[in-house]
């Protein structure tokens, strides 16, 4: 399954590149090689090696503090890299200063320029590398009907909304028609509701452009939704880089694992007796790949009972429901069907099984061994 | 009720308030502001004990002199039955406005001891009265001769001689043995002492030849008068005209320096760098020890006809007076005769190495020798010798406006080389024209309004139309229900309201007023709009030159703060830089010293020989003050060190509020260091600079310390600006000040900048809303 849909987004990615070629505008590959950020004595990025090909959409995914904006920072020149190479178009762009990299960023805070109108806001890069008017105002006016500004391009940045100024932002970045996008947590000062909206409106941005887009968030649900493929950052190292469902699906470690998925995968110590992978190890489950059961009933084949739970907790989310308990010390949730939540109350038992393909097994070190 | 509107309304309850409180506290009804001696008068009386009647002596003396005059009340009061003295010392700066400003309302000493030389004043405004019986032909023949004429005016006695003091030539010993006899003479003696070589110069005379007081030997022993016999003015007199080529002709030999103040001439005579100087009894604690010197009669001077006449310097007699309001006549003169005995004569000569009034004292010194030193002994004969070729300056009115003009004149021929007749004639005729405009300030009142009135009145019409404003947002009754629902509020600002409407309202309606009057010697007289008239319609136009000179003071001023400021500002927010804290803090200390002292600094540096500033250019011997460009350019750059600071710190806290991200931004669309500044920093700097900079450009129009301390607006009055200008009017022009004229041009002054900041308000709230 994973392929299919990794096929479905590298199917829309190839077209879009196409047709950008066509249109004789530029897409650039980057690559990290062994970068490295310190301040001080403190790395805070690791020896990151990445390659992002052309109209590639990698997110950065990962807690606070674990490097990702840094690292974007880094590829935008906001930053110095303090060992390795940043290549932009196979060309090393360490030492060049951001203006002559022609990326776009979108900030966190959007940075817009307070006392400019929004026409201006839009404008500022095209007026700085001097292109004619009569090209800023078609771009201007493209740029704006894009993404609905036509009636606020008058407006001073203050007058607008929270979304509305998101808007702006990708707007500026857009009417560059930049090598590359570069996107800091660009929803996390947004509503839910809203922000769902605006990454619909980034998901269609990037379906029209096939610009290669660097995303950074610790928002997992952008990630999956977005990327074409997901580096997952902890401590300044990268702990896996692939396709959302790789991540999700095949976690290079217990970290990942965790991180990803809501709600979060249960770990629990276990034994496997045969082989491999033999002996003590973590075995982790998601919760949507445990179904809890109020009566019980032999188990088909390809799946493993894990016991049974009292339940403590059950969260009816309407499309699905979700009961957690303790199995032993060891802290369970799992998905039960709409009939047995209904029946079910506080402290009754029910019993739990998963798919045995669905399981992972982590080593000691928290690397993932099997399943 | 907005903000704005309980601010005015608390303002106008302040001033009412403040005008309840007011007439209690003058008895006479002036404005208590005025009244600066009634603390000290209140803390006499409460300080005496015993019951004998008091007679208050003040003095301004210092060191052995005020010293000795205590010894001699202490003795006093020690014996004296039937009265005491109470004697307190006031600070010379302070002391004749204090005597001119306590007297005249009922207060102040009964006697005091000042030079002779404000007696025409003093007595036309009856700040001192005559003391006629006091001087019999007895008492007369006792003083050193020439001493008594100096205290007549109008064929009156009014004061009690009690010493003199005159310049005289002080010569070291070292590098000139012997005292010359003539002028020539002394220039010879003088060129070999010369030698010019950077910091090490020394110079064979050196006098502030700048100064008409220091000129004047030159000047009268040239035949030359400031007054002709009528008592008119005769500054242009030829025979002055040919003192001060003479002065200039010694200059051209560079035996004299530049630009002399009495801290130099001292300094470099005790640095044995000044083989003559011309100076008083007052420098003898200064000079050190380690310096041989002598002093003696200044030498004669021969005149271009071949005459031959003595250098006669000005003569000032320390005198002492009888308050014109004493209620203790007959014990103050009393004490006045005690004071100016033979034997309290002999002490203060003896104590103090006073050149004493009375001609016994002299002869002892000369007898027994008082006890004083040989050396002491020497200097004194030297200034006895001066006396009689001494010139008693003159104690009318007009010598008081004599002094500007005629030094204006002289600094701008020794400064700029303009022939004398010039200036002297320029002299003259400004000197009249004061003396005209002063002389109307000396006409009874003929009717208009009571100045009281005027007063109140002005004040009543802020307080309407502060209440006026009220009215736009619901009228005074809303205010009173304002009032009634925060009264805790309107209580913890009473405070702040009263000392706001005594210490701002009240005085900004004294001044407004007293544009409508001319006022001398304690009398108003209305005049309606006469005083702008005369300023706006003055024949030379000095108020629109000087005008310009204030807005050229003010744009230029506020252009180098604002750059020099923003420039260090943006220099320090670089995170890069080490070492912030401290530079910020070294570049605040301008901002930390007095402005007065950096001013005072700043003048040294600018000295023509001994100025770092030309000691820096390789430019030493060039004079700053001689030319307008160069003397602005001083005041320009004194107050730029002034004032950057200010605006540096006003852009440091601007800088921290424009957020990080943007620079970014505008660094990944391509903008370089410049386009960012010009298109992020200053556009998001305006709303916070652009109230400092309207502060500053009032500060700037409104600079005192800087154009009277370093310029002093030389060249001959170009570099003054409208409030040095109008400083000039009030204090240093005629008799009593033209304080009408003055506060006419103070009035104008806060008109125009009213105007100003009313404008530059509106722009600023345009930009505010813009942004």
């Amino acid at each position: 399954m994973e392929d299919a849909l990794d096929g479905v987004n590298g199917l829309t990615r190839r077209g879009e590149d196409e047709k950008r070629r066509r249109r004789g505008e530029h897409v650039a590959s980057i690559s990290l090689r062994g970068i490295e950020k310190r301040y001080g004595g403190v790395s805070v990025v690791k020896r990151l090696d990445l390659e992002i090909a052309d109209g590639e959409f990698v997110v950065l995914v990962g807690p606070s503090g674990c490097g990702k904006s840094t690292t974007l920072r880094m590829i935008a020149g906001l930053e110095t890299i303090s060992a390795g190479d940043l290549l932009i178009d196979g060309k090393r762009e360490n030492e060049v200063v951001p203006g002559d990299r022609d990326l776009a960023m979108v900030f966190q805070s959007y940075a817009l320029y307070p006392h400019m109108s929004v026409r201006e806001n839009i404008a500022f890069g095209l007026v700085v590398r001097r292109l004619d008017a009569a090209t800023i105002a078609t771009r201007v006016d493209d740029a704006a009907a894009m993404l609905g500004l036509q009636d606020l391009l008058d407006r001073k940045p203050k007058q607008l909304s929270g979304g509305q100024r998101q808007r702006v932002a990708m707007a500026r970045a857009v009417v560059r028609r930049p090598r590359a996008f570069l996107f800091d947590e660009p929803l996390s000062n947004l509503d839910a509701k809203l922000r769902m909206e605006v990454r619909s409106e980034i998901a269609s941005l990037r379906r029209r452009f096939g610009t290669t887009t660097v995303y950074v968030t610790h928002d997992q649900v952008e990630a999956m939704t977005l990327a074409d493929r997901v580096v997952v950052l902890q401590g300044g190292v990268a702990q896996q880089v692939g396709s959302p469902l790789q991540v999700y699906r095949q976690p290079a470690n217990r970290f990942v694992a965790t991180f990803l998925g809501t709600p979060t995968m249960n770990v629990v110590p276990a034994t496997v007796l045969g082989a491999p992978p033999a002996g003590a190890v973590d075995l982790g489950v998601r919760p949507h790949d445990v179904r809890a059961a109020d009566t019980s009933s032999p188990s088909p084949d390809g799946v493993v009972s894990l016991g049974a739970m009292t339940v403590e907790h059950l969260e009816r989310l309407g499309q699905e429901s979700f009961v957690f308990g303790h199995i032993g010390d060891q802290r369970f949730g799992a998905l039960v069907d709409e009939d047995a939540a209904a029946r079910l109350a506080h402290g009754a038992t029910v019993t739990l099984s998963a798919r045995a393909d669905r399981l992972c097994f982590f080593a000691a070190g928290g690397a993932r061994v099997a399943g | 009720m907005s903000r704005a509107l309980l601010a005015r309304a608390l303002l106008a309850l302040g001033v009412l308030a403040s005008f309840l409180a007011g007439p209690a506290s003058a008895e006479d009804g002036a404005p208590a502001a005025v009244d600066a001696a009634a603390p000290i008068d209140a803390g006499l009386a409460a300080a005496a004990e015993d019951t004998r009647p008091e007679v208050v002596l003040w003095h301004a003396y210092r060191a052995d002199e005020a010293a000795v005059i205590d010894e001699i009340v202490a003795d006093v009061n020690a014996r004296a039955r039937d009265l005491r003295i109470k004697v307190l010392a006031v600070p010379y700066d302070a002391y004749l406005d204090k005597i001119t400003a306590a007297i005249p309302r009922g207060r102040g000493p009964d006697l005091f001891i000042a030079a002779h030389d404000r007696i025409g004043d003093w007595a036309e405004a009856s700040t001192i009265q005559s003391v006629d019986d006091l001087v019999d032909p007895q008492t007369a023949s006792s003083f050193v001769p020439g001493l008594l004429p100096a205290v007549l005016y109008k064929g009156h006695v009014y004061g009690l001689p009690l010493a003199f003091k005159s310049v005289a030539l002080w010569r070291n010993t070292r590098l000139a043995p012997e005292a010359p006899a003539t002028l020539d003479a002394l220039v010879e003696q003088a060129k070999l002492q010369t030698k010019k070589d950077g910091d090490t110069s020394s110079y064979g005379l050196v006098y502030e030849n700048r100064d008409l007081y220091y000129h004047a030997p030159l000047l009268f022993g040239l035949g030359g008068r400031l007054f002709a016999d009528d008592g008119r003015p005769a500054l242009d007199d030829p025979a002055n005209v040919a003192s001060i080529d003479r002065a200039l002709a010694i200059v051209g030999l560079g035996v004299v320096p530049q630009e002399v103040s009495g801290t130099l001439t001292i300094s470099l005579f005790n640095d044995d760098k000044a083989a003559f100087i011309i100076t008083g009894p007052w420098s003898r604690g200064e000079i050190a020890t380690t310096v041989p010197f002598a002093v003696s009669a200044l030498p004669d001077v021969v005149d271009g006809a071949g005459v031959r006449r003595p250098m006669r310097p000005l003569l000032t007699v320390e005198a002492l007076f009888l308050s014109g309001r004493t209620e203790t006549r007959e014990l103050a003169l009393r004490v006045a005769r005690l004071l100016s005995d033979d034997e309290r004569s002999a002490q203060r000569m003896k104590r103090a190495l006073q050149p004493v009034a009375r001609a016994a004292t002299w002869a002892r010194l000369d007898g027994d020798g008082l006890g004083i030193a040989p050396a002491d002994a020497a200097i004194l004969r030297g200034f006895r010798a001066q006396l009689d070729n001494a010139v008693s300056t003159p104690n009318t009115p007009a010598m008081k406006a004599l002094w500007g003009p005629f030094n204006l004149a002289l600094g701008e021929t020794m400064g700029q080389g303009t022939p004398a007749a010039t200036t002297l004639k320029a002299a003259q005729e400004k000197l009249q024209g004061v003396l005209a405009e002063v002389d109307k300030s000396g006409q009874p009142a003929q009717g208009g309004a009571d100045f009281a009135v005027v007063v109140v009145g002005l004040c009543v019409a802020l307080i309407a139309w502060m209440v006026g404003a009220t009215r736009k947002a619901g009228g005074a009754r809303a205010l009173v229900r304002d009032a009634r629902d925060n009264a805790v509020a309107y209580a913890y600002v009473t405070p702040a309201l009263l000392g706001t409407g005594v210490l701002v309202l009240l005085p900004f309606a004294v001044g407004v007023g007293m544009g409508f009057y001319r006022h001398a010697w304690g009398r108003y007289t209305f005049v309606g709009l006469d005083n702008f008239v005369a300023i706006l319609t003055g024949a030379d136009a000095s108020f629109f030159r000087t005008l310009g000179v204030t807005v050229l003071w003010t744009a230029s001023n506020v252009f180098l703060h604002v750059t020099i400021g923003v420039f260090l500002a943006l220099v320090l927010s670089q995170a890069r830089l080490r070492f912030r804290a401290v530079y910020r803090v070294l570049f605040i200390v301008p901002w930390a010293v007095p402005s007065y002292i950096t001013a005072l600094i700043w003048k040294g540096m600018f000295h023509p020989e001994f100025g770092a500033m030309n000691a820096l250019l390789g430019t030493l011997g060039f004079s700053w003050m001689n030319n307008f460009w160069s003397a602005f350019a001083a005041n320009l750059i004194t107050n730029t060190w002034l004032g950057f600071p200010f605006m540096m710190v006003t852009a440091l806290g601007g800088l921290t509020a424009i957020p990080k991200d943007l620079y970014e931004a505008a660094a990944l669309d391509g903008a370089g260091p410049w386009k960012r500044f010009t298109s992020i920093t200053l556009p998001l700097l305006r709303p916070t600079l652009a109230p400092a900079i309207i502060l500053g450009t009032v500060w700037t129009f409104n600079v005192f310390n800087v154009i009277y301390l370093v310029s002093g607006g030389a060249p001959g009055g170009q570099t003054d600006i409208l409030v040095t200008e109008a400083f000039r009017w009030a204090f240093e022009r005629g008799q009593g000040g033209a304080f009408g004229l003055a506060a006419a041009y103070s009035t104008l002054i806060f008109l125009m900048l009213l105007a100003y900041n009313t404008a530059a308000s509106r722009v600023t709230k345009a930009m505010r809303a813009d942004a």
